[in-house]
């Protein structure tokens, strides 16, 4: 039976796969050589080779990718321009009295920093360099440290702008400004059970992080207008989106320029002019390093996806699920459970473009809201971001932790398994917001719908 | 014997980071331009109802630049995600005998895809090929594939000539090869630029009142 | 129908987006093939770009990654130059059999056959698109100077044509048209009437749309790579010509349907305009033959462009 053997090849390239990631391969080429193994096994040298060496152009150049160095580029020079510092300081000052309070202002820090980043990773990678220095000298442990970072990047891709959002949008054909707008309630409902869970957290093990206390509402107060640009580009990046003025990669740029602006301003005003062209040269070096090496991975990814589709895994997968004979929602939690499983070794883009065509249908199908289920299958593909083996926002908190020191020249890395094992709690919260998404449905449609 | 090809291939990493270093750079400044781009259409569209024609396209051609240029320069500084659970673990010979069975993987698979990413840009370059609306060639794009992915072999196999150097004597100084976590022996001009970011914005946060 | 013997033969055909009316006629095909064959002969089709990316399925030809596609025509142009006459504005195709005519001709074209067979592929049926109509917001563009000033989303030779009348033509992917018209980006898009303008949502935010401007089409063929069709066994060559004709049947049945489900609906909600003849030719005469000419004059010295646009006209009695 051929199709049992190409599924079987498909299996094995999954194992393949992981046992390389595990070995410290590096993940595009883990990825890609399993990918042009697997189509070798179906195929012969010649053909898998040509299918292999179409990949990394065709999957790298596709116009509504075009919006993530952008995305990525806000991060960075709203980080340069000292936005994510006041916003950090502002959410520590308003909220650091209560258990685990610095934990707790980086969720709200980095829901913040969400409403201009379109990128958890990006979100993850500027917070590691603001937050990690000051939780540790704060005696905060280790793993929590990590834990909140990289889970709290998540909320980027809840709370426009966000790129996975877009791209679900484009799958499956909705309007994007529906997506966007939908995200916003679960995206606070996702932050506030993360604080909920750090203040219990922290209430039962208090020298997990303990309260910051001893600011006066003065100083509160005056921790506000630093934050004011945020809201600013929020207003314009919302705006432009949501009267359908620009595309996002076009309101990427605005959001970039906006920041831009921002920084210019505020050097000038800091007499600090003579620091721009060396923090924004950095700024466009960082941004290039982090873009590449998600372009990279998207396209190693594919290769591998590429393989799986033609060993015929993703089709086996679509009518397993559909001729199931049971009730709706015990098949929607199914086909969650399927994406978790997946979502341990599979990018969260990828995850969404593989499985999409093949499950939107049928959920719709099934009668759920597609927009609902968008909200819902990217707060799966996040929860995928902090999942091990290729949980990339943990990567990415390990990797930036690498480059920070204490005042004392004393390194302040985490490693990665640190990392993965900080965000076991902060997993336990994403499902209890899934089940609350599945149970409140209208915390995700009502925005949308009064969109009119 | 050692020290004199240390001495090379530390030669040939300075030589050939220059060049990644550029790419990198150019890569960034392609999403500056773009940047520029995306804010002129706004305008060209809202203000003046006329937008670029084939604006899209143009962003398809040049994305190219920084998907991929700097994918050498990332490697060089070991940027590429991997999980570093295990090997981090192992020391001494045996860590580098991990490091260059990696690199070696690394190697066979972008040796595959440098020829057949150029046979994918001499399809569209011999039969012809172009964007949707203003018909620009997608051959220019397609050959910075091959060429990325050359830069990046070059510098695979200069890793792997510093693993393998020290596989041969394990405790030489390392050259021309990423070492993972230990920010002390982290390329020398990576440290400054954290160090010197990192103390301007806590500077920025000491000068709106921070406490600790 | 009599069953077909032969050894087993499995074939992968790579299409992108969800089943549809487009892919109605591939549909047809694979479920025809298998029925008639015991199942011996299969083409398994991939949807969601799962084999490759839609703009690409001529590589995976050229490659033999799979043995069957679709592609668009518009979606890389200088990939089939000679197949792009099929978006010239203003085609004598306004009715279904003329439609199949022009189509059928431009495909047994010399110059078409040639231009695929360098990426190993043969044509062997098209999707007969219906033609391009126009939808759009605000006053009803009734006379041809009412089209000045309008943004339109068009492409290729529909936007030459839109550009004569006045009107500027600008791009957007399919999605975002929605929302460009809602907020007034743009006033009107071109799209294969009725079942893409109503697959984009489009009526929810348009106020009229055009019947009979006919203003260019484009083509979307179901290819076979050569080297795959040269292997198979006389009996199942035989067998996808003795298809052909249901599987065409199926496909423009598909548009038939949509449109009667679709046109009542619009009718009854959005003003129809409909051009009287006489300013049809004055479109035609503005802007279909001086498009046609400029598109024959870039080409002419690639393929025999005026000899393949003449043989369009020709095949529905009329002459270039
Ligand atoms: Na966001
Ligand atoms: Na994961």
């Amino acid at each position: 039976m051929p199709e049992l053997s190409n599924f079987t090849i498909g299996l094995m390239g999954v194992g393949l796969l992981i046992v390389m990631v595990l070995l410290g391969v590096r993940v595009f080429v883990a990825a890609s050589l399993t990918g042009f193994l697997g189509l070798l096994a179906l195929k012969n040298w010649d053909v898998a080779a040509a299918i292999a060496g179409t990949i990394p152009h065709s999957k790298t150049v596709t116009y509504p990718l075009s919006v993530l160095p952008l995305f990525i580029l806000i991060g960075f020079l709203a980080f340069y321009a000292g936005l994510t510092t006041k916003l950090f300081e502002a959410a520590r000052r308003w909220l650091g009295w209560v258990p685990g309070g610095l934990a707790v202002a980086t969720v709200f820090a980095t829901a913040g920093f969400a409403a201009v980043s379109g990128a958890s990773t990006a979100t993850s990678a500027v917070f590691s360099r603001v937050a990690i220095p000051d939780m540790l000298k704060s005696g905060y442990d280790t793993r929590l440290t990590a834990g909140v970072i990289a889970a709290g990047g998540t909320l980027a891709s809840l709370i426009p702008p966000s790129a996975i959002l877009v791209i679900y949008a484009i799958i499956v054909e909705e309007s994007v400004g529906a997506l966007l707008l939908a995200g916003f309630l679960p995206g606070l409902v996702s932050a506030l059970i993360y604080a909920a869970l750090i203040i219990i957290m922290c209430k039962i093990k208090p020298e997990l992080g303990r309260s910051v206390t001893g600011f006066t509402w003065k100083e509160r107060l005056e921790s506000i207008p630093g934050t004011l640009p945020i809201f600013i580009v929020i207003g314009i990046i919302f705006g432009a989106l949501y009267t359908g003025a620009a595309t996002p990669t076009e309101a990427g740029a605005l959001g970039a320029m906006v920041v831009f602006g921002i920084y210019i301003y505020r050097a000038y005003r800091e007499k600090a002019l003579n620091q721009m062209s060396g923090r924004l040269h950095e700024a466009l070096i960082e941004t290039a390093k982090l873009t590449v090496m998600i372009f990279t991975l998207i396209w190693g990814v594919f290769l591998f996806v590429r393989f799986l589709g033609f060993a015929g895994l993703p089709t086996a997968f679509a009518d397993w699920v559909v001729t199931l004979d049971m009730p709706p929602l015990l098949i929607m939690i199914c086909i969650l459970l399927a994406y978790a499983v997946l979502g341990m070794f599979m990018d969260a883009i990828g995850m969404l473009i593989l499985t999409l065509p093949v499950v939107y249908p049928a959920v719709i199908a099934l009668g759920y809201d597609p927009i609902w289920f968008g909200i819902i299958v990217v707060k799966m593909a996040e929860i995928c971001l902090i999942t091990p083996p290729i949980g990339l926002n943990c990567f990415v908190v390990a990797g930036v932790s690498r480059d920070l020191r204490d005042e004392n020249g004393k390194s302040l890395a985490i490693p990665l398994q640190d990392v993965f094992r900080g965000i076991g709690p902060f997993f336990v919260a994403d499902v209890i917001t899934v089940a609350v998404l599945l149970v409140f449905p209208q915390i995700v449609l009502w925005l949308p719908q009064t969109m009119g | 014997m050692t020290d004199s090809s240390g001495h090379w291939l530390e030669r040939i990493d300075s030589l050939w980071s220059k060049l990644e270093n550029s790419l990198n750079f150019l890569a960034g400044f392609l999403v500056f331009i773009l940047m520029f781009l995306g804010v002129i259409q706004i305008i060209l569209r809202t203000v003046y109802r006329n937008p670029i024609y084939g604006y899209i396209d143009i962003v398809e051609v040049a994305m190219v630049g920084f998907a991929v240029l700097s994918i050498s320069y990332v490697q060089r500084v070991g940027a590429h995600v991997r999980m570093e659970l295990l090997i981090s673990r192992i020391s001494g010979r045996a860590h580098w005998i991990a490091e260059a069975i990696s690199t070696a993987l690394s190697i066979f698979i972008v040796a595959v895809l440098v020829p057949y990413s150029y046979n994918h840009f001499m399809r569209a370059f011999s039969f012809g090929d172009s964007t949707i609306d203003i018909q620009l060639p997608t051959w220019p794009a397609k050959l910075i594939i091959p060429v990325a992915l050359g830069v990046l072999l070059v510098r695979l196999i200069i890793q792997m000539i510093g693993y393998l150097r020290l596989v041969k004597d394990p405790d030489a100084k390392p050259i021309a090869v990423p070492l993972i976590k230990d920010a002390e022996t982290q390329a020398e001009e990576e440290i400054m630029h954290a160090e010197e970011s990192l103390r301007e914005n806590h500077a920025d946060n000491q000068s709106i009142g921070g406490k600790n | 129908a009599e069953m077909v013997d032969g050894p087993k033969v499995k074939w992968n055909m790579s299409l992108w987006g969800n089943p549809r009316a487009i892919t109605a006629g591939a549909e047809r095909l694979s479920e025809l093939v298998k029925e008639r064959t015991g199942g011996k002969f299969q083409i398994q089709l991939h949807y969601g770009a799962a084999l490759s990316k839609s703009r690409e399925n001529l590589d995976g030809i050229a490659v033999d990654a799979f043995e069957s596609a679709m592609l668009c025509n518009f979606y890389s142009p200088q990939k089939n130059p000679a197949l792009m006459a099929l978006t010239m504005p203003f085609l004598p195709m306004s009715n279904w059999e003329d439609n199949r005519k022009i189509r059928d001709a431009v495909y047994a074209h010399p110059a078409v056959q040639k231009e695929m067979a360098q990426w190993n592929a043969m044509l062997y049926t098209s999707s007969y698109l219906p033609q391009y109509e126009i939808m759009g917001r605000g006053e009803p563009p009734l006379k041809l100077e009412d089209w000045k000033g309008k943004t339109v989303r068009a492409g290729g030779g529909v936007a030459d044509a839109m550009t004569i009348l006045g009107a500027t033509p600008t791009t957007s992917t399919a999605t975002e048209v929605y929302t460009g018209v809602q907020q007034g980006t743009m006033d009107a898009a071109s799209f294969p009437f009725s079942y893409a303008h109503v697959a984009y949502k489009l009526p929810e935010v348009t106020d009229w749309f055009t019947t009979n401007l006919s203003p260019g089409t484009s083509d979307c063929p179901v290819l076979f790579s050569i080297n795959a069709y040269e292997s198979l066994p006389d009996q199942y060559k035989k067998l996808l010509e003795d298809v052909k004709e249901d599987v065409i049947k199926h496909q423009i049945q598909a548009y038939i349907d949509i449109d009667a489900k679709n046109l009542p609906m619009l009718r009854s909600q959005m003003t129809e305009v409909i051009y009287s003849e006489e300013t049809l030719a004055e479109f035609r005469r503005l802007a279909g033959k001086p498009v046609i000419e400029k598109w024959i004059e870039e080409n002419q010295s690639k393929f025999d462009a005026r000899g393949l646009i003449e043989s369009m006209f020709a095949a529905v009695g009329k002459t270039f």
